[in-house]
């Protein structure tokens, strides 16, 4: 994969002094050293003026000074070996930014007034004669209005927003709750009474917004990251005019019939059918398929394909919009809409929430005034009710839990892209893996099949070095083979494209390629096993014969294993043949599987599963696996899948690392585990204070006491998800190298 | 109660001075990078700018 230059013009900004500036993403980058690393770097290019890393965002922002062209800062940080991607700041992510100053701004001053408050507050409690008391009131009803006007107002907005739709929603008893507060309050201060609950507003102010705070980072940094990791469309194609001349236009402007050109190395971008030239293509993402397909004039051609071999030219049958990548895009649309939708655990309360409390304070009052109280005090009780259930332990209890259970996962690899992800995927039961790039390399490993002569693998490996195929390739990285004193030389070298590649050497023919091409009219084609798919040939005859297919990634096995322990069930489904996957999952000893698995099939494997009453985690990384992710109670996919995919996926984790699937689900159920606790301390705290309250007891002394104290216990508890369980240390690039192929 | 006047308006405005630097330091952008300063004190060559 390599930069868009169009793409990275659009994400250039000019700066103050004259110079231009970019942000990369740069996902890897995990500690202190690796930020040094990346600066550093960076620095040392030239025309950059400063590279500024943020180890937080993972992203790196270089400067250089304008009128050049920008540095080559993708192939500066490949070579020091990280993965980057340009960083296109939307229009969102500026506006998250300025609420999250916003949010961080009204915390400040509504702690500031909570901690002023309190403590004039103290004075009067423990006896303050009645003229300070009456002074340090005005001043507690003065900070308290400050509070109230400046970080009241999220609260406001938000309740009026909701009661102009006719609805409710938990902001509306808050703003009810404070500002009755606020005014009896005021009241009891001109009256010159000794309760008021000044300190009580400006608190539950405080501890709202910490709540509030919290989600908002979490939600802002799921959506950021992501959109870090977006690596970028083609933006266009080369056309071929009928006078021969060839030009540049975007993929929108690409209508049936037009002569597109695909450049070796490339995504083809539009369906349609080769015109001229024979070459391979890996078809992995659009039919799961490790094996290259032979294209020869009249294939047909998927978007989504890379070529491998020679550049061709083909007729688009499609636009862009209606090519394969869309009709995916329709079937995860429809998977989508079928899914009922999530509540989450938070939401339903919510449901319940205002009215109940509503009903609490208004009972109160009624029941005060049937008594025969005043009315005065009849209102001070159902304000006390309205204060005490005020659901400062329930805002913290569920972004306290997912805020860090989200930056823990972060910090390992895995990023949590929606808000009810965690919960969805504590109910998992059963694991759905996808084979090729998902649980293998992407990129091909050779390995020998049966007895090979030392020699002839050695032949083998020279004549592979006169190719650039990636099998080719792959058996020159990955068999060991002696040093043959002297070179050897072929004569007359041919490659055929979707064949092999053939040499003359001491009179004999040598080919390397397809077991039926090489060994054409030999007796032995027919004889090869089923995994085999390059044969060294000698004349016909069979010399060696290798497999050359994605291997199983390093933590595969392990990381399976473990799984499995814990209980979940596990199966694989692939576009691949049936040979190839039964190696796998014998491999890694998983009894499900399903080969040749269409797009729908998966889907359908997906819905009869989950009709059944299983909750599917769904992990996959090709346009294939789309459909089925969209219709999985929850889905997840490495970094190097398709677009399309990973923007709809729950959770995205850095390529090759399988391992971080069990420590999602490890983190997600005891994320859940802590949020049910949280809610019950906060139900827990409720049923004891309303009863009180009812009763005329709270005193604002007690309110105070009992906000804070099941705050400080929700809060505590949260905090166990982030010292329990091992942590995770800085990734060395080294340890996923060699598995992220494909980029 | 003389005394305590302008002890209590000394406190509120040491608190004020208090918040207004946590807000300066908000609009600042000190908080952009947590982990990523934390790690640069450990760090033994002179940064960059900024």
């Amino acid at each position: 994969m390599n930069i868009d230059i169009s793409q990275l013009h659009h994400a250039v900004r000019s700066e103050a002094d004259g110079g231009l500036s970019v942000q990369f993403s740069v996902p890897n980058m995990h500690c202190g050293g690796c930020m040094r690393k990346v600066e550093r770097a960076l620095s040392a290019l030239p025309n950059v003026s400063t590279a500024r890393a943020n180890l937080s965002s993972r992203r790196v922002t270089v400067e250089w000074r304008g009128e050049s062209d920008p540095p080559d800062i993708w192939q500066a940080l490949q070579n020091i070996g990280f993965d980057s991607h340009v960083h296109v700041s939307s229009e969102t992510s500026d506006s998250d930014r300025q609420e999250l100053t916003k949010l961080l701004r009204d915390l400040a001053i509504s702690g500031f007034a909570a901690g002023n408050i309190m403590m004039l507050s103290m004075s009067v409690w423990y006896g303050a004669t009645s003229d300070y008391s009456a002074l340090f009131h005005w001043l507690s009803a003065l900070l308290a209005l400050a509070a109230l006007a400046f970080a009241g107002r999220t609260f406001f907005h938000s309740a009026a927003r909701a009661l102009a739709a006719g609805t409710t929603n938990m902001d509306v008893p808050i703003s009810v709750g404070l500002v009755l507060t606020y005014a009896i309050s005021l009241y009891d201060t001109i009256a010159g009474a000794q309760n008021v609950y000044f300190d009580a507003a400006a608190m539950l102010l405080f501890f709202l917004l910490i709540g509030r705070t919290l989600d908002h980072i979490t939600r802002s940094k799921a959506s950021e990251t992501i959109q870090g990791l977006e690596s970028l469309h083609p933006s266009g194609v080369t056309v071929f005019e009928d006078n021969g001349t060839s030009r540049f236009v975007p993929l929108a402007d690409v209508v049936p019939g037009m002569t597109v050109q695909v450049v070796a190395g490339e995504r083809v971008v539009v369906d349609g059918e080769v015109l001229k030239g024979t070459s391979e293509v890996d078809a992995s993402l659009v039919s799961g398929e490790s094996e290259p397909v032979r294209i020869v004039p009249q294939s047909r051609l998927i978007a989504g394909m890379r070529n491998l071999g020679n550049p061709v030219t083909m007729i688009a049958s499609a636009r862009a919009e209606d090519s394969f990548i869309a009709q995916m895009s329709r079937m995860m649309a429809i998977a989508e809409s079928n899914q009922s939708r999530f509540r989450s655990l938070s939401d339903r309360i919510a449901q319940y929430y205002a009215p109940v409390v509503h009903l609490a304070a208004l009972s109160a009052l009624i029941l005060w005034l049937s008594l025969g109280s005043e009315l005065h005090r009849s209102v001070q009780v159902a304000v006390s009710v309205l204060i005490i259930t005020c659901p400062c332990a329930l805002a913290l209890a569920v972004p306290m839990v997912n805020t860090i259970a989200s930056s823990r996962l972060f910090e390992s690899g895995v990023f949590v892209r929606s808000v009810t992800a965690l919960e969805r995927m504590s109910e998992v039961d059963t694991i759905v893996f996808d084979k090729t790039g998902t649980l293998t390399t992407a990129k091909p490993v050779a390995s020998i099949v049966g007895m090979a002569d030392q020699a002839e693998l050695s032949i083998a490996r020279q004549l592979a070095a006169l190719s650039q195929h990636p099998n080719s390739v792959a058996i020159v990285d990955g068999v060991a083979a002696p040093i043959v004193p002297s070179s050897i030389v072929f004569g007359n070298v041919q490659e055929m494209p979707g064949e092999g590649i053939e040499g003359v050497h001491s009179g004999s023919i040598y080919r390397l390629g397809r077991p039926d091409w090489a060994l054409h009219g030999s007796d032995a084609a027919g004889r090869v096993d089923a995994r085999v798919n390059v044969v060294l040939s000698v004349d016909g005859r069979l010399a060696v014969a290798f497999e050359v297919s994605g291997v199983l990634l390093p933590d595969a096995r392990s990381a399976i294993a473990a799984l499995k322990e814990r209980g979940y069930a596990l199966a694989v489904l692939s576009g691949d043949t049936a040979a190839r996957v039964e190696h796998i999952t014998r491999q890694l000893e998983i009894a499900e599987y399903k080969a040749s698995q269409t797009p729908e099939g998966k889907l359908r494997f997906v819905y009869d599963r989950q009709d059944n009453g299983q909750k599917i985690l769904m992990i996959g990384d090709g346009l294939n696996d789309v459909p089925s992710l969209a219709g999985s109670h929850v889905a997840m996919t490495p970094t190097n899948a398709a677009d399309i995919g990973r923007s709809r996926a729950d959770f995205v984790f850095l390529d090759g690392r399988l391992s971080s699937i069990g420590e999602a689900l490890i983190v997600s159920r005891f994320a859940q585990t802590l949020t049910k606790q949280n809610i019950a301390i906060a139900l827990i705290y409720n049923l004891i204070a309303v009863p009180l309250a009812f009763m005329g007891f709270v005193t604002p002394l007690l309110a105070a006491i009992a906000m804070s104290t099941s705050s400080i216990l929700v809060v505590l508890n949260s905090l166990r998800l982030r010292w329990a369980g091992p942590r995770s240390q800085c990734i060395l690039k080294t340890d996923f190298s060699s598995v992220s192929g494909a980029s | 109660m003389d005394v305590a006047i302008p002890l209590l308006l000394l406190s509120l405005a040491m608190g004020g001075v208090g918040l207004g630097v946590f807000l300066w330091s908000i609009r600042n952008r000190q908080y952009e990078d947590l982990r990523g300063d934390a790690e640069r004190i450990l760090q033994d060559e002179p940064d960059q700018d900024h």
